[in-house]
């Protein structure tokens, strides 16, 4: 199996402080790797030691096969890369700006330039000064300046940050095209759920610094567990029934009033009947399957269980 | 190398620091033909350039220091730091041609200065520079340009470290401040920021500079360039791009 990008217990320290503990990563090639985590989970960190930008205090990294010690740089012509808001400069074009990646990146063919403009939605505001675009123009100039070498690997960090919901529905779909037309591998953080759903076919959740899971999305649809959930009037005299009348075990207290029952889930009408008569009011009962939100909740423990 | 000089210089291009080299050339020029023809008696062109040149000397301190700034600390508070970084190319060789093409600034300082003062000195006062003039003149100019270019490296460690516009500003005021404190001690052939203004009026009177005072000034701005470039190159090259 061929790897783009894997890491084996990367870290880093911050004086007493692991900011990213132990992270091991495997993209494959080809795939959309969905890199999930909430602010400050030690997304970027973890990009920015990939990246060189920060070196790791453990671990170590393989990039296209090849251990990568701090300080290497010639595999950087493989990776196009956007780190938190792109930086450009103000004065310049967009297409100076970009005029400038081409040539320290050594890329001879100037057509390669407008291609990245072209693709990215950038063409007609290509002579404009960088200082007057939006943060949505600048995330997609950002797009082509990462595009414009052709690279093997996309890192992308937030890709969608700042953009408007039509624009994200294009990076998406520039994602996607990417993906399946010329097999570039693309590493995306984020932590909008519905964002790395709808493009991962692998994602890695990341939190408080630590690699929960690694799990193709395909292996977390079978995964995600049906469940019945009930909307009452007292959830903890319900939690209460449910353990000491019907033995349940598994359920989860998702916001007050709303319980996720995953056992039982043929006998929905004997859970309902049972609460009835023991005084607790059933507004809604209904069978579902988790979400990937549901699943990074019980994962990172944003669930709660009462007993 | 050409590669990155270029894309160091199209940066540039757009930016402040055109005008501010022509205005900081220029405006020594000026000040000096003020000086000069408020003194009593008819204008001498020699102190026209002498004061020129003090006037350079000093202006240039802060000029170049926030030159410096801007191209190296620019990059980070600018945010193109991760993408500069993410090139297929040593960070060395990125902070050795923005050490270049800062030294071409202040050639290009002292140029504009200097043609500024012929150019004045003509409308003012009808007088070219005679060939063994500008021979002392380029002369001196050099070593200035030597001595304000050893203050760089120092520069380039304060600004990367802060990472902010305003340490490179901060370290220029600080070379000002240090000037008038020590300007017109026995020690100002040995502090770099007041050396050049040291030597200056012997220079052109006598012609000639003291070879124990070349020698002093010349070492001391050699230690200075050493040390601060050897601690930039090792900040730069290793440390963490938050």
């Amino acid at each position: 199996m061929d790897y783009s990008l894997k890491t084996c217990g990367l870290a880093k320290r911050y004086k007493d402080k692991k900011v990213v503990d132990g992270v091991s990563i495997n993209v494959k090639k080809g795939e959309i790797y969905g890199f999930l985590g909430q602010n400050g989970a030690g997304k970027t960190t973890t990009i920015r030691m990939i990246m060189g930008l920060v070196k790791p205090s453990e671990g170590e990294i393989e990039l296209f096969g090849q251990r990568v010690l701090p300080g290497e740089y010639r595999h950087f012509n493989r990776i196009g890369s956007i780190i938190e808001t792109p930086g450009f400069y103000p004065n310049l074009t967009a297409r100076e700006n970009l005029e400038i990646h081409r040539r320290l990146m050594g890329v001879t063919n100037k057509e390669y330039l407008d291609e990245a403009l072209e693709i990215t939605g950038m063409w007609d505001v290509s002579s404009k000064k960088v200082k007057s675009f939006s943060l949505g123009m600048k995330q997609r100039l950002g797009l082509a300046r990462a595009l414009l070498h052709r690279p093997e690997l996309l890192i992308l960090d937030e890709p969608t940050n700042g953009l408007d919901p039509v624009g994200i529905k294009e990076v998406r779909r520039l994602i996607q095209d990417l993906s399946l037309k010329r097999n570039i591998t693309i590493f995306m953080s984020s932590h909008i759920l519905s964002e790395v759903q709808q493009l991962a076919t692998r994602i890695g959740i990341i939190h408080n610094g630590k690699l929960l899971e690694e799990i193709d999305y395909e292996t977390l649809k079978k995964k995600n567990r049906h469940y019945i959930e009930l909307r009452v009037n007292d959830d903890k005299r319900a939690a209460f029934l449910l353990e000491n009348q019907l033995q349940v075990k598994d359920y989860l207290v998702m916001e007050p009033g709303v319980i996720r029952v995953y056992e039982r889930l043929n006998d929905s009408s004997g859970v309902n009947g049972m609460l009835f008569e023991n005084g607790v009011e059933v507004n809604g009962i209904s069978i579902m399957n988790d979400s990937l939100e549901d699943y990074f909740i019980r994962l990172t423990g944003g669930a709660f269980n009462v007993s | 190398m050409a590669g990155i000089i270029y894309t160091e210089l199209l940066k540039l291009r757009k930016s402040i620091i055109p005008w501010m080299i022509l205005l900081g050339g220029t405006l020594p020029a000026v000040i000096a033909l003020l000086t000069v023809s408020s003194e009593s008696g008819a204008p001498n062109r020699d102190m026209l350039f002498i004061n020129s040149l003090n006037y350079m000397n000093l202006i240039s301190l802060l000029l170049v220091a926030v030159l410096t700034g801007y191209i190296f600390a620019g990059e980070y508070y600018g945010k193109t730091i991760n993408i500069l970084f993410s090139y297929p190319i040593p960070r060395l060789a990125f902070f050795i041609n923005k050490t270049i093409v800062t030294l071409c600034s202040v050639v290009f300082i002292y140029i504009t200065l200097n043609v500024s003062t012929i150019v004045v000195g003509y409308i003012y006062m009808e007088s070219i520079p005679t060939a063994d003039f500008l021979y002392k003149l380029l002369g001196f100019s050099i070593l200035a340009v030597l001595i304000n270019f050893s203050l760089v490296p120092l520069t380039i460690l304060v600004s990367i470290v802060a990472k902010g516009a305003a340490a490179s500003t901060a370290a220029g005021l600080a070379y000002v401040l240090t000037y008038f404190c020590f300007s017109n001690s026995g020690y100002a052939v040995y502090i770099p920021v007041c050396a050049p203004n040291a030597i200056l009026v012997e220079y052109f009177i006598s012609g000639q500079i003291d070879i124990n005072d070349l020698r002093n000034m010349l070492v001391t701005a050699l230690i200075t360039f050493t040390l601060a470039l050897i601690s930039s190159m090792g900040y730069y090259s290793r440390s963490d791009v938050q």
